[in-house]
């Protein structure tokens, strides 16, 4: 049995000021880096070496804004699974030998798992259901490729954006019809695949 | 001894503990930063005075620096210089009306000196956005005034005078007329309900009639009440000198508020 740590709980704490060290050697370093590898401007040397343009507002910086946006409502219902696991199971797996990581991991998270399953599947809703933030930070530009430093539209927004606009029973109109069905049934596959497997990691775990 | 310590585990904890702390750094800056942007509408920057001097020219601009950041001199277009970094500042000039944008890029290849002006002028404009320029006159019907005070005192006064008119006028446009207003389309409801019931008679037509001329001669006494005011706002003006150097007149009526000068 190893000897209690000091540090534990407060690990994260500790390491705040690690990660805001990271970022002041990051943001000193990213300029003669560039300098170094990328002729002193990435955007450029991205679109010169590598075919790769660069839009202002792109996947990538709605990603983090959309990881942003879901935190809450992950953390609030995990939090709140991960509490309710019997503290008697945990104890147990204590006092059997088994290491911290190895409760959590083989006990605490399985016994979890459903709750922990739907937790992200809702984080996953909302960001697929989010209209304006996408819209916002990505430039809404409705060109888009695989590259993830350009912007794009999602079907949400399109339909938002060009509904009211588009002429009745036109084309154009039932373009956006047929893009809210594909919204719809993208969402109910996603949503009927997700609530199978809760079911069966519930049946698989409930005996805890 | 090392194999050990994966085995039991801690690494990952400790994986686990710098993603939950780089999530909370992440959070903490967002909404720090959210902050800072939104807190300095209330505080503005200092107005800063940028003093450029080169082999043929020299200029002033006077700006609050909004943010500035340096690059490496060979990825900046359009200056210069080539080796070593280049500061840039993003700075507020205001003046919309005269130079046709609030904001403009400044480089410091030129850049002599930066000072605090003194008696810099800030004004909040109902159109066109901010002011920024010295104080030069103060006009009275087209006329300058000449008084025992300090220009500015002068100034301050007339623009309080001109902020009590306003209040009248907002309390006048707003309260008075608009209740008469209100009170008309009350008006005009009662008939339309009289007339859908089959009641309007002669003489309830004939009263509703004599309502509204009632309510119509009010307003035509607010209504000179409310031009005489708009004659006095537009009484006075003034005269500033804007960072290139020219002179243009404001109407006072359009200026909401200043920054005091420090004096």
């Amino acid at each position: 049995m190893p000897n209690k740590s000091v540090f534990e709980g407060w690990e994260a704490a500790l390491l705040i000021p690690v990660v805001l060290l990271m970022i002041w050697l990051a943001t000193n370093i990213s300029s003669p880096l560039e300098q170094l590898f990328f002729d002193g401007d990435m955007r450029k040397y991205m679109s010169n070496e590598w075919g790769l343009t660069y839009d202002q507002r792109n996947s990538l910086v709605v990603g983090l804004i959309m990881g942003f946006a879901v935190i809450p409502t992950i953390f609030s219902i995990a939090e709140d699974a991960l509490f309710s696991v019997p503290q008697h199971l945990i104890r147990g797996s204590l006092a059997l030998g088994a290491s911290r990581w190895q409760t959590m991991m083989r006990v605490v998270i399985p016994a979890a798992s459903p709750a922990l399953f739907s937790a992200v599947m809702m984080g996953f809703g909302r960001a697929v259901g989010e209209t304006m933030i996408v819209l916002m930070a990505t430039g809404n530009t409705p060109l888009m490729d695989m590259s993830i430093f350009q912007g794009m539209r999602t079907l949400a927004a399109n339909i938002a954006v060009e509904v009211p606009e588009a002429e009745v029973a036109s084309t154009h109109y039932r373009i956006l019809f047929l893009a809210a069905l594909i919204l719809f049934l993208f969402t109910f596959i996603f949503n009927t695949l997700a609530e199978v497997i809760r079911h069966r990691l519930r049946k698989r775990y409930s005996g805890l | 001894m090392i194999r050990q310590w994966f085995k039991s585990g801690t690494p990952w904890i400790w994986l686990n503990a710098g993603a939950v702390s780089i999530a909370l750094v992440a959070v903490f800056g967002l909404l720090f930063l959210i902050m800072v942007r939104g807190m300095s509408h209330f505080w503005p920057a200092d107005v800063h005075a940028f003093h450029f001097a080169n082999a043929e020219q020299s200029m002033t601009v006077i700006a609050e620096e909004i943010e500035s950041e340096t690059l490496p001199a060979n990825t900046v277009p359009n200056i210069q210089q080539t080796e070593g970094d280049v500061t840039r500042y993003l700075v507020k000039t205001g003046n919309r009306d005269i130079l046709g944008s609030d904001f403009k890029w400044i480089y410091d290849t030129d850049l002599q000196s930066r000072d605090l002006p003194e008696d810099i002028m800030v004004l909040e404009r109902i159109e066109w956005g901010n002011f920024y320029g010295y104080l030069t006159a103060v006009y009275e019907n087209g006329e300058p005034v000449e008084s025992s005070q300090t220009l500015w005192s002068e100034f301050e006064q007339r623009l309080q005078r001109v902020s009590e008119i306003r209040e009248q006028l907002l309390h006048l446009e707003k309260s008075e007329i608009g209740s008469i207003n209100y009170q008309l389309e009350r008006l005009r409801l009662e008939q339309k309900r009289l007339e859908l019931d089959n009641e309007l008679t002669d003489s309830a037509l004939q009263e509703i009639e004599q309502q509204r001329q009632a309510l119509d001669s009010e307003y035509q006494a607010l209504l000179k009440q409310t031009s005489e005011l708009y004659r006095q706002i537009n009484r006075d003006s003034i005269r500033a000198r804007v960072m290139d150097g020219s002179e243009v007149t404001i109407a006072m009526e359009k200026i909401i508020k200043h920054g005091s000068p420090i004096r």
